[in-house]
């Protein structure tokens, strides 16, 4: 079981208030999917949840019944949640190797996962195991990412963006690969500006907007695509 | 033979200055520090090593180089630990403090006065093969140059502690992000720099003979400039800086004709103002700086 639970989350960047009063439980073994215009909170909401936002965090988070509030992103990687960040942040000086077994420190039980595992599920990681991870396409750099944050054999898996600058193949892949996990048991946030797609792999869907959630589930989705229809937002990002 | 004469003194200063600069840069690497204490991390090891005189001298170098790592350990744990994630301008005035903290400890007990030993005054004597004469403390720096940056390479890249400290200096954040615990992370970089400190430190007391309390200033000074030239973050970048500051040093010197040669060190930095000027980033510039939490 993994359940994460955020009861009045409010983050202030400075004057920015980013968050202002997020309430959420993600039940385990769905994804949730998480959308919104750019500047919502979205990745705030991730990083807080990982424990690695730099605002001013306050509210309580809850996972498996234990705060975890105040606890250390080192510690909260143990515990089971693994975050796959906005932009990626594969270590691009390492080889494509070398970020997944660096990963290994965030297992609680210091068994070792093995890297074979992580290169069945992304055969051209494999291929490419000694190569300097910034050399990699962003395809292969967001599997790589997905795959590192997978050695720690998560029971949680946050995910900001993950098609994000990639080509609609590749996107399709990385959300069959989405599926794919939360029908092996995986929990599952899922932050999208896709937010179409996003809304049909979703067991449920959020809506955010200025720091707080607007809505829940279908109706609340389908008026945020019809707002960002008719409004136009000129926002590239969404077309990819 | 005096080129390769001269071009073995340039591998031997170079090397010592990379080991130089390679204490300031791993520091710097993993927590954005600029370690103005880093020369009297060197001072203090080479303190030890002369207060140890009478001791085999295997056992003084050993407890030298335990100095230096136990004087960067410590300066983490007792003041870096408790700013971690402050902005660059409270760390360096951190580093200053340090610095004259130490300075201060060792003017108590040593007091300021040069002190010389014959630690190395064996190594000043040269090593005859055929018509090229070279002096064997050269030998030594590159031999222990190499044997450091061999070793620091191989724990870099070979061991996981290593693989997680390169994953940090990238990017300190994703690497907490994937299990990495930034406390260990942190004082392995701090050792590994107090390492280097007390390899620099005894070379420099081998080379010299002499010792003050000041004696690290002149070294940490190279090393910033040769982390700058290489590219700051970026440990090949400071091993390149530290070989081509030392290199040009000593080909300087060699080449100026008798009269410009007090001027040298003025040539010098003209030519690293130049480099800077074209090169802003550095040589080796790391990929990407991201901030710390
Ligand atoms: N590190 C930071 N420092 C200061 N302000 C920040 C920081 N990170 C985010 N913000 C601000 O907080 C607000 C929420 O940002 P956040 O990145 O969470 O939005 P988002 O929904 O992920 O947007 P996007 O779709 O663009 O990724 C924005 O106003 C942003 O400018
Ligand atoms: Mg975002």
């Amino acid at each position: 079981m993994s359940r994460l639970e955020l009861s009045d989350l409010h983050v202030r960047y400075g004057a920015v208030a980013a968050l202002r009063g997020v309430d959420l439980v993600v039940e385990s073994g769905t994804i949730l999917a998480l959308i919104g215009p750019n500047g919502a909170g979205k990745s705030t909401t991730l990083l807080a949840m990982a424990g690695a936002c730099e605002g001013k965090v306050s509210g309580r988070i809850v996972f498996n019944g234990n705060d975890i509030s105040l606890h250390s992103p080192e510690k909260r990687t143990r515990a089971g949640i693994a975050l796959v960040p906005e932009g990626r942040r594969i270590f691009t000086k390492l080889s494509v190797e070398q970020n997944l077994t660096v990963a290994r420190a965030g297992r609680a039980d210091r068994a070792e996962v093995e890297v074979e595992e992580i290169y069945e599920r992304f055969p051209v990681l494999g291929d490419f195991a000694s190569r300097q991870a910034g050399l990699l396409s962003g395809g292969q750099q967001q599997q790589l990412a997905i795959g590192r944050a997978l050695m720690m054999r998560p029971t949680v898996l946050l995910l900001d963006e993950p098609s994000l600058g990639l080509s609609p193949k590749i996107v399709e892949e990385v959300f069959q690969t989405v599926v794919t996990l939360r029908d092996e048991g995986m929990t599952i946030v899922l932050v999208e500006q896709n937010a179409k797609r996003a809304a049909e792999l979703a067991d449920v869907t959020y809506v955010m907007r200025h720091g707080k959630l607007e809505g829940k589930g279908a109706t609340a989705v389908t008026e945020e695509l019809a707002q960002a229809f008719f409004s136009a937002r000129g926002d590239e990002r969404t077309s990819s | 033979m005096t080129l390769l004469q001269n071009i073995i003194t340039g591998i031997s200063v170079g090397g010592l200055y990379s080991l130089y600069a390679l204490g300031i840069a791993v520091v710097y690497g993993v927590a954005g520090i600029i370690n103005f204490a880093h020369g009297y991390f060197i001072a203090f090891a080479a303190y030890v090593l002369l207060a140890l005189a009478g001791v085999p001298v295997l056992v003084a170098i050993v407890c030298a180089l335990a100095a230096g790592i136990a004087i960067a350990v410590a300066t983490e744990r007792g003041v870096f630990r408790f700013a971690r994630g402050a902005d660059p301008g409270t760390l360096l005035v951190l580093a200053f403090a340090v610095a004259l903290a130490i300075k201060s400890l060792l003017t108590l007990v040593a007091g300021s006065d040069t002190v010389s030993t014959s630690f190395g005054s064996e190594l000043a004597k040269p090593l005859q093969i055929g018509s090229l004469s070279i002096v064997w403390i050269d030998l030594v720096t590159i031999v222990v140059a190499g044997v450091m940056l061999a070793g620091l390479a191989l724990l870099l890249n070979r061991t996981p502690v290593g693989v997680q400290l390169r994953a940090a200096a990238e990017d300190f954040t994703m690497a907490r992000l994937v299990g990495v615990r930034s406390n260990r992370v942190m004082m392995v970089a701090f050792a590994v720099s107090g390492l280097l400190a007390g390899a620099g430190g005894l070379l420099l007391v081998a080379r010299s003979g002499t010792l003050t309390p000041t004696s690290g200033l002149q070294p940490v000074l190279i090393a910033f400039v040769a982390v700058v030239i290489g590219g700051l973050g970026s440990l090949p970048g400071a091993v390149a800086g530290g070989f081509l500051l030392g290199g040009t040093t000593v080909a300087l010197q060699v080449l100026l004709p008798e009269e410009i040669r007090p001027y040298r060190d003025a040539i010098l930095y003209t030519l690293v103002i130049v480099i800077l000027t074209f090169r802003p980033q550095g040589l080796l510039p790391s990929a990407n700086e991201r901030s710390r939490v």
